[in-house]
């Protein structure tokens, strides 16, 4: 048995872990829509390239001719 | 996918050797509030958060299916064939439309005479079930499986056809709208009049602890206000011009019935394929705020008994700081969330618009915004199925038993089921949680269907439609595992 300043400093470390079961799992939730977000822009950046790529080649071949 | 292919074996291993570690302490720690033993209430095999990794998974591979068997656009051509002409008739004559106007007009008499005449008290008055469990709800459903059911049984309607009937008797012809419409303003009006109903349940009647916690009374003057609005709305403008923009109800029920296979054309009724009534109808200006004010407003609804609970109440503090009295102080609070609740939802769809827009050869922000705004009817459907399909269960179970044999509250009993109870243990907690994941799934998976099939048709290409579809998936995936967070705080 603990008690007194030792019991008011384990009172204080465990009462967030005992609150960790209300938000812990926040994040999990999100898990998934990170996952599609990184693939969505993955998507997006790969776009913009190729979009970059067809504009360079358009300008090259006005200036060829 | 492409994307996933090109992933590095090691760097899977790297993400693996952190994500593995987190997913199993996840697993194996106690469930969600476990320091609040009483609110226990499921005892579900997993974690709710794993529900949504599942749920997730599923829009995913159905992404992916969409991606490679639906290669056509389906839903957009319009077609429609009548069903046999008797059967038509049978159903849609004038005898059967003016019957169904009667019971609306009846019902609205009746609602007017329990709210305003019947006990003050939410629990034992027939009205506010009516309005917003029975009629809110459930009307919903019918729209989706029989069409536009509220169009034939809409009181104002009928009341106003009858009206005009009577003009055109005496003066022989019937007398044009005095304005015209300004087209600018579309469905704006059946917007602002979606969240005033929504308001005046969830926040001016908030102090109440029922499941609708609204005084009769003031759901009574309420339906005075909103009968003489709908008359001068449809006086001003003509009758069908303000049903189909400015009235609320009319609109929010057409909204829903867009998704169903029946339809009524020139007086007779007709089939569609599924969900292709909703493609077109979201071009009027105001229709895209319309249902995300819907899906907006039922999220404040289950957030408010979660995530929003302590900010509804640490705001109120601070303005009962500067002077305001408690009940003024929640109110505007309340007030403030909601409109922060639509906010976040139009912000989460219009993030995944602009992501699409990113694609080649897209259509300008706004035009793709509309394009794909329909797409959010099933979702909106589907918060309402999985954020009250137990208040509907459990509240027709007082509406058809003691509500109707004693509407007023005060100790009738005409059907002899004034003393019915309402069994709470007709559906257990897990059934109710199922149903909900159910309705999810099904509403996004629906929802995804329709954005792939008008992506086909906006980026002519079905594998340009599926890349630009990952923005769609995420708003998809987003709205799943929101809804399935609020669901898992509000019934946790």
């Amino acid at each position: 048995m603990m008690s007194g300043p030792a019991e008011t400093l384990a009172a204080v470390t465990l009462l967030p872990v005992a609150h960790a079961g209300h938000w812990y799992f926040m994040p999990l939730y999100a898990a998934p829509i990170l996952i599609i977000l990184y693939s969505a822009i993955a998507t997006t950046v790969r776009e913009r390239r190729a979009k970059r790529e067809e504009e360079s080649r358009g300008s090259g071949a006005s200036r060829s001719r | 996918m492409s994307g996933w292919r090109r992933m590095d074996p090691r760097r899977l291993w790297q993400v693996g050797a952190v994500a593995i570690p987190v997913v199993v302490a996840a697993l194996i720690s106690p469930a969600p509030a476990a320091a609040h033993a009483l609110v226990a209430r499921r005892d579900l095999p997993i974690p709710t958060w794993l529900f949504a990794w599942a749920a997730s998974l599923v829009l995913i591979v159905s992404f992916v299916v969409l991606s490679f068997a639906w290669r056509d656009a389906k839903l957009e051509d319009g077609r429609w064939r009548p069903v046999g002409e008797r059967l038509s008739r049978w159903i849609v004559n004038p005898v059967t439309g003016w019957l169904a106007g009667a019971l609306g007009v009846f019902l609205l008499g009746v609602v007017l005479w329990t709210s305003l005449y019947g006990e003050n008290a939410p629990a034992t008055n027939f009205s506010l079930t009516f309005v917003y469990v029975t009629a809110w709800l459930g009307l919903v459903v019918l729209s989706v499986l029989f069409g536009n059911v509220f169009r034939a049984l809409n009181p104002w309607r009928a009341l106003a056809r009858g009206w005009q009937a009577v003009i055109r008797l005496l003066a022989g012809q019937t007398p044009a709208a005095p304005l015209r419409y300004p087209e600018r303003l579309g469905r704006w009006p059946a917007v602002v009049g979606l969240v005033a109903v929504v308001w005046l349940e969830l926040v001016w009647g908030s102090s109440g602890f029922q499941a609708v916690g609204l005084y009769p009374r003031t759901l009574g003057h309420a339906v005075l206000f909103y009968t003489l609005y709908t008359f001068a709305g449809m006086g001003l403008f003509g009758i069908d011009t303000w049903l189909e923009r400015g009235e609320v109800f009319s609109v929010y029920f057409g909204m829903f019935s867009q998704l169903g296979p029946l339809e009524v054309r020139d007086e007779r009724l007709g089939l569609r394929r599924p969900l292709s009534g909703a493609a077109h109808w979201a071009t009027l200006p105001g229709s895209v705020a319309m249902v995300l004010a819907s899906i907006g407003t039922t999220t404040f609804d289950g957030a408010q008994e979660g995530p929003l609970h302590s900010p509804i109440f640490s705001f109120a503090g601070h303005l009962t700081d500067i002077g305001l009295g408690v009940t003024l102080a929640v109110r505007l609070s309340e007030s403030f969330w909601m409109a922060a609740s639509i906010a976040a939802v139009a912000a989460l769809y219009l993030f995944g618009v602009r992501g699409m827009q990113t694609m080649r050869g897209s259509p300008g922000f706004r035009p793709l915004a509309i394009s794909f705004g329909h797409t959010l009817i099933p979702i909106a459907l589907a918060y309402l199925t999985a954020h009250y399909f137990s208040l509907v269960f459990f509240q027709e179970q007082a509406q058809f038993g003691y509500l109707l044999s004693d509407p007023l509250g005060n100790g009738w009993d005409l059907f002899g089921t004034a003393t019915n109870q309402v069994n709470y243990g007709a559906l257990s907690a897990n059934a109710i949680w199922y149903v909900q994941v159910g309705a999810l799934i099904a509403g996004h998976v629906t929802g995804l269907s329709m954005a792939h099939d008008r992506a086909i048709t906006v980026y002519g290409d079905p594998k340009r439609a599926a890349a630009s579809q990952r923005w769609m998936l995420l708003v998809m995936v987003g709205f799943t595992c929101l809804g399935l967070f609020l669901l898992s705080q509000a019934n946790g």
